[in-house]
């Protein structure tokens, strides 16, 4: 862990008081919070919570109304996305974005490897390029030459992981990574993702199936209607009355009532 | 990377090689004249591929490029040596390429294609405007500084050695992030490329390869004048990279050669020229939406599956 003990206490990732809305619709509303280096974020919400909206302010695709990002302590609102990849984050999409005019292998060797992650060293040299060490990892190897656009729900999904983790991240972001998964890949996945994060990789990933997520999770951030309504362990956030009500449906004690 | 561009090169070097020992049985100084107009088309056309096939940015704006060159030609022929002349139209032309290509970049799809459009437009009105140095409608007088043959092997070279460098950067990790930019520029900065550089980056190769080509333009005509900026110009090439198959190179180049042979052939029936030549195209466009090119892969591979030969690969290249 080089140059990590300067400021230990610094998060990975800091979002402070960020708010963003779409032509007077608030998307996310003074949203506060903090990932530890080392552990792995859930972010749950019903749908239109903000949570892909939280994401995309984080990476640099939307430049939020209000508020600051850090990234192990350094601003990065407001940068271009390539430049934040450049700095250890990268994210995938929760539809999957692949380049169909590639093949999986380019797919994957476009990605840019950035400096200050941990994935490369997790990887290990043992044999083979980048390329082929990532596609080994999710299982894509043996559809290497096959057309991008070409793969399964399921293999674009994988697909899309590999791409990002071929960038080099110190932080990937995972925007529902477990959809339209079979219980096979997931199954891979979730070891996937436990490997990457017992190497050193911090971890933030948006999920739908809380069983899947619960047992990634250390601490969940809940999202409303684009404000955070808890924040804490899997177990406390279960418990917290506002997220039930959340979950039961109804506008409930939030805003927007 | 050099195995798979290997059959390509060979057949580059077949062909343009075939084509350069043609004079040595016709001497018709016409057919001379057409085949060098066509290999200047082919530069001009493999030239626009490398953004508007493969970034899929549409550009209607290529002559500025060239025209730029043959400009230059007609400025600086009679000062420099022609050696020099050559790489001037090449800087002058990736210029232009900054004056367009920075404005343009932050712009996508249609937007890009009308800016694009508007650039030859305004090079043809400031041609008229500042008619003591480019002679206005007149132009300007080119002497070439070689024989019609030279000419003609100057511009198969410059066609061949456009053609493999285009093809290098196309098969390289470079010509994939112009195809993944392509097909999802988000995409791609997720993945850490600086989409805006790429996009840049491919209009100056392309204008740096169609600068050299309008010098040697400007050369065969004997002349430049502002009618190279008119839309005419740059939709043939437009036109020359879609009949050929876009994102292809090699298919863009066939395409100028075959419109612009299309184009010479129907000269004796000057009366139907405009409707066969129209008729043609709306025929290539509707019969072979991969283009030219794309009818040629797809003929080989149906040879190569009925032979039972090689295994299929996955891209429409």
């Amino acid at each position: 862990m080089t140059g990590q003990g300067v400021k230990p206490m610094t998060a990975a990732l800091a979002v402070e008081t960020v708010t963003k809305s779409f032509r007077g619709l608030t998307a996310l509303s003074g949203v506060s919070f903090e990932v530890a280096r080392g552990e792995i974020l859930g972010v749950i919400g019903p749908n239109g919570a903000g949570k892909t909206t939280l994401f995309n302010v984080v990476t640099g695709f939307t430049r939020p109304d209000n508020g600051r990002v850090e990234l192990a302590g350094e601003a990065i609102t407001g940068l271009p996305p390539h430049v934040i990849v450049g700095r250890g984050l990268a994210r995938t999409f929760q539809i999957p974005r692949p380049f169909k005019s590639l093949t999986v292998a380019e797919a994957v060797a476009v990605a840019r490897a950035s400096k200050v992650g941990t994935v490369i060293r997790a990887l290990g040299q043992d044999h083979g390029d980048m390329v082929e060490r990532v596609l080994r990892l999710v299982r894509l190897w043996e559809r290497r030459d096959e057309g991008a656009g070409t793969l399964s729900q399921g293999d674009l999904k994988l697909l899309e992981v590999a791409r990002a983790i071929a960038t080099n991240p110190a932080l990937l972001l995972l925007d529902e990574p477990y959809a339209g998964l079979g219980p096979a890949e997931m199954t891979h996945l979730t070891r996937v993702i436990l490997d990457l994060h017992r190497a050193g990789l911090t971890l933030v990933v948006i999920e739908h199936k809380l069983r899947e997520l619960m047992k990634l999770a250390q601490h969940v951030v809940v999202l409303h209607f684009g404000e955070k309504i808890a924040d804490g362990s899997p177990a406390e956030v279960a418990r917290d009355p506002r997220v039930l009500q959340a979950y039961m449906g109804g506008r409930g004690a939030s805003s927007h009532a | 990377m050099i195995r798979r561009l290997a059959p390509r090169y060979l057949g580059l070097l077949v062909v343009i090689g075939g084509l350069a020992l043609l004079p040595l049985w016709v001497s018709n100084p016409y057919v001379l004249s057409v085949l060098t107009l066509a290999a200047l088309y082919a530069i001009f056309a493999s030239s626009w591929d490398i953004l508007s096939g493969y970034i899929g940015q549409l550009n209607f704006g290529h002559a500025v490029f060239f025209g730029a060159g043959a400009y230059a030609a007609g400025f600086l022929g009679p000062h420099l040596p022609a050696l020099l002349v050559l790489p001037a139209g090449a800087v002058a032309a990736v210029g232009f390429a900054f004056l367009v290509g920075v404005p343009c970049l932050k712009l996508r799809g249609p937007y890009l294609s009308l800016t694009t459009l508007v650039f030859p437009l305004i090079l043809e009105r400031l041609a008229f405007t500042f008619r003591d140095v480019t002679g206005g409608e007149y132009g300007i007088t080119v002497d070439p500084p070689l024989s019609a043959m030279g000419l003609y092997l100057a511009a198969l070279a410059l066609l061949l050695a456009t053609l493999m460098v285009l093809l290098a950067v196309a098969e390289s990790r470079i010509g994939s992030t112009f195809r993944a930019i392509g097909d999802d520029d988000q995409a791609a900065m997720a993945a850490g490329v600086n989409a805006t550089r790429f996009k840049l980056g491919a209009f100056v190769l392309g204008a740096a390869l169609a600068g050299l080509g309008g010098v040697l333009y400007a050369y065969h005509l004997r002349h430049v004048g502002p009618e190279i900026f008119s839309l005419f110009t740059s939709f043939a090439i437009v036109i020359m990279g879609i009949v050929g198959g876009m994102g292809t190179i090699l298919g863009p180049a066939l395409g100028a050669f075959f419109l612009t042979l299309l184009g010479e052939s129907l000269r004796e029936i000057e009366t139907f020229r405009v409707l066969i030549y129209s008729a043609v195209l709306i025929l290539c466009v509707m019969l072979f939406p991969q283009g030219l090119w794309g009818l040629g892969r797809l003929l080989s591979g149906l040879a190569r599956k009925s032979g039972m030969l090689g295994r299929a690969r996955i891209r429409s290249r």
